[in-house]
């Protein structure tokens, strides 16, 4: 009868501890409604996986030998081999976006650029906390402030901590409406915050939103080749949209493909929140270094807004440039709310919203951008 | 606490020319959108 008690006397207190943070996700994403999608499914697949024994990861049994557990399954196949998983999902990503705002309204672009630079700090903070050069890349993509862009790179890089980096990625981009505030605010007084800026948005024609996701693509793959894939699936969901004559792939895009991957992604990355793995002190650096790139990237956007103030006759409300990161489109929602704190007259949500969708490229670029150039330097 | 300087450098390394490769994408892509804005929005006049 002793198989009947295996399981419970293999608990250690480490996959103990995965339970309890599995239960948090899941409650947050239930109670709080925290990014749902993502972080109910990694909540139960951590449980899944802690669990002692476990048959939903490899095993070796007694007798036969290896056996191949689902997750580790959909993480070999699904992440591991091409990380097809957070490429897919980017697919839908792009159907979903609107590019409209941005490109009637093109200065914008530069604010996505800007509020990048949370991600390169963390990296060098990364490294004088002792992690060396792959994993402090792989931590600073965290300021991508996009749950496929991070899984991917740190993916690619072969990163040890893809569990708690994907866990910080979205449950960062969850807290958007309580760290921007407080970052925002961090560097900019009142009368900057109620700057006001009159909308008068060019007309886009039908041609343009046809051509930008190919010259897009084409642009960034040129310079940054490695950021293709990334920005290739995003820019192809995006010309399913913007063509006119696939609506209904588009809307399958939009729904069911985001949708299944989405679900499927969840759980797959509960394959790298295996207690010896996830339980250090590691991983709670990894979620203070996380917190720092999610800070710097709206300081980032923020302060280059008011050094081009300098030379602007029409002054930018600072706080737009905070709304360039990719976490979209809450970011822009938190801009506009502190305006319209500052001056119930003042509306900036579709200078924010250019912003925010300007972030969308520019975090896909900085993915790219890393996996071309870290590889060389660890030569 | 014992920074590994090398490491260090390749970072800044990295910030310098990962900010300088995401504007020059960025303006690249900016420069692109204002000349099809111009280009197709006149177009778009002829036509009427």
């Amino acid at each position: 009868m002793d198989f009947l008690i295996d399981g419970i006397m293999s608990i250690t207190w480490q996959q103990v501890v995965m339970w309890v943070i599995g239960a948090l996700l899941i409650y947050l994403a239930i109670k709080k409604d925290y990014e749902p999608a993502l972080l109910l499914p990694m909540g139960f697949g951590a449980i899944l996986v802690n669990l002692p024994l476990s048959g939903a990861i490899n095993q070796t049994m007694e007798g036969i030998g290896e056996v191949n557990g689902i997750i580790d399954w959909l993480f070999n196949v699904g992440i591991e081999a091409s990380e097809a998983m957070p490429l897919l999902l980017f697919i839908g990503i792009g159907a979903m976006i609107d590019f409209g705002p941005l490109l009637s309204n093109p200065k914008m672009f530069l604010f996505g650029a800007a509020a990048q630079f949370g991600i390169f700090l963390t990296i060098t903070v990364a490294v004088v906390f002792g992690f060396g050069l792959k994993d402090a890349a792989a931590i600073g993509i965290i300021g991508a402030a996009d749950g496929p862009t991070s899984i991917l790179v740190s993916q690619v890089l072969k990163s040890n901590y893809i569990g708690p980096i994907a866990v910080a990625a979205y449950s960062y981009m969850a807290l958007v409406p309580i760290i921007q505030p407080f970052a925002i605010k961090l560097v900019t007084t009142k009368k900057e915050r109620a700057i006001r800026m009159p909308y008068n948005p060019k007309n886009v024609s039908r041609t343009t939103r046809i051509l930008f996701p190919i010259l897009v693509t084409i642009i960034a793959g040129l310079v940054a080749p490695s950021s293709v894939s990334l920005v290739g699936f995003l820019m192809f969901g995006n010309l399913i949209r913007e063509c006119g004559r696939l609506d209904s792939l588009s809307q399958t895009a939009q729904k069911e493909l985001a949708n299944l991957v989405t679900l499927l992604l969840g759980i797959t990355i509960a394959s790298s929140m295996k207690a010896e793995q996830f339980v250090s002190p590691t991983t709670l650096l990894i979620m203070v270094l996380g917190l720092v790139a999610f800070i710097f990237d709206t300081i980032g956007g923020v302060l280059f807004a008011k050094i081009l103030n300098l030379f602007l006759k029409n002054k930018i409300n600072p706080m737009v440039g905070g709304a360039g990161i990719s976490a979209f489109p809450m970011s822009a929602r938190v801009v506009q709310k502190l305006a319209l704190k500052e001056d119930n007259q003042n509306h900036l949500l579709m200078h924010a919203v250019g912003a925010n969708v300007s972030g969308q490229i520019a975090s896909v670029v900085a993915g790219g951008i890393i996996l071309g150039l870290v590889p060389g330097m660890l030569g | 606490m014992n920074v590994d300087m090398h490491a260090l450098m390749q970072t800044l390394q990295l910030m310098g020319q990962g900010m300088l490769g995401i504007f020059v994408v960025i303006v690249l892509i900016y420069l692109v959108v204002l000349v099809l804005t111009k280009v197709t929005g006149n177009k778009e006049k002829e036509e009427k």
